[in-house]
């Protein structure tokens, strides 16, 4: 095979974090065509992203709060400072 | 900014939960995470003439805040000397000499908007991502718990970006077997 798994594994990790160059990208496409199991981690990569991608979405609208404590703590800062 | 904006208590009553989030989500320690509201509202009143006002309030709160987290990131890295030698490479376990896959990956086929409401499953994800190693998880998280970009987290953890795409690789990697073992895998997810 060309292109070893190995390799091809530490690009389609990259394809999440850059812009692949065309080679690159020319590279995962034939390596993906005859390559099952590439092809799977490639999509569970996805999957992943998308759950990760969920629970940031997920989390912004979860209501936490600045601790109260910690509030009337700052609010005492900034009163002096002014 | 008008003089009636112009008034830190006020920041802190409008802002101070979004900050408080968002130091959080990139810290993980709520003592922290309130220190660090009250680090930036402190520098932010203190240099209020240069708020230009071509932002939005929150946005230019927000650009403070970063640069105090990477502060303390880096400084926290000097002091704790958090080591991430790279020289052996974890990932060579998952293949054979020539280069092909030791395990066969599954590829994955369910709802990640599902997933993330499954209680169950969030505390598999989480006990995954606690068995890889600190650093790795650290700059993991940073880029997708805290969704920040390649160049905030190469700044905080003083790493080239050919570094980051290592880190991120090794621990997606991990993540993928550790998922498949304890859960997509045979796991009964019903
Ligand atoms: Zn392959």
């Amino acid at each position: 095979m060309k292109h070893a798994c190995k390799r091809v594994s530490q690009l389609t990790s990259e394809s999440f974090d850059r812009d692949l160059s065309l080679a690159e990208k020319l590279q995962l496409k034939l390596h993906f065509a005859m390559c099952g199991l590439c092809r799977n981690y490639h999509q569970s990569l996805q999957t992943m992203a998308g759950i990760f991608e969920q629970i940031r979405e997920h989390d912004l609208k979860q209501d936490i709060q600045l601790p109260i404590e910690a509030k009337q703590r700052i609010q005492s800062v900034l009163e002096k400072e002014k | 900014m008008t003089d009636k904006e112009m008034n830190p208590e006020l920041w802190l009553k409008e802002h101070g939960d979004y900050l408080f989030r968002y130091a959080l989500s990139r810290l993980h320690d709520t003592e922290l995470a309130s220190d660090m509201v009250q680090e930036t509202l402190l520098a932010a009143w203190r240099g209020h003439e240069r708020f230009k006002g071509d932002s939005t309030l929150r946005t230019w709160l927000v650009g403070i805040m970063k640069h105090k987290i990477i502060d303390h990131i880096r400084k926290e890295i000097r002091h704790r000397k958090i080591s991430d030698r790279l020289e052996n490479d974890p990932t060579s376990a998952h293949f054979s000499e020539n280069g092909s896959w030791q395990h066969s990956p599954s590829a994955w086929r369910d709802n990640p908007e599902a997933l993330c409401d499954n209680q169950e499953f969030r505390q598999v994800l989480q006990e995954c991502l606690s068995h890889l190693p600190e650093k790795q998880r650290h700059v993991f998280e940073m880029r997708e718990l805290a969704g920040d970009d390649s160049e905030s987290i190469c700044n905080a953890y003083d790493i080239t970006p050919t570094h980051l795409h290592v880190l991120m690789h090794r621990a997606r990697l991990a993540l993928q077997t550790c998922l498949h073992e304890h859960w997509f895998g045979g796991h009964s997810k019903s």
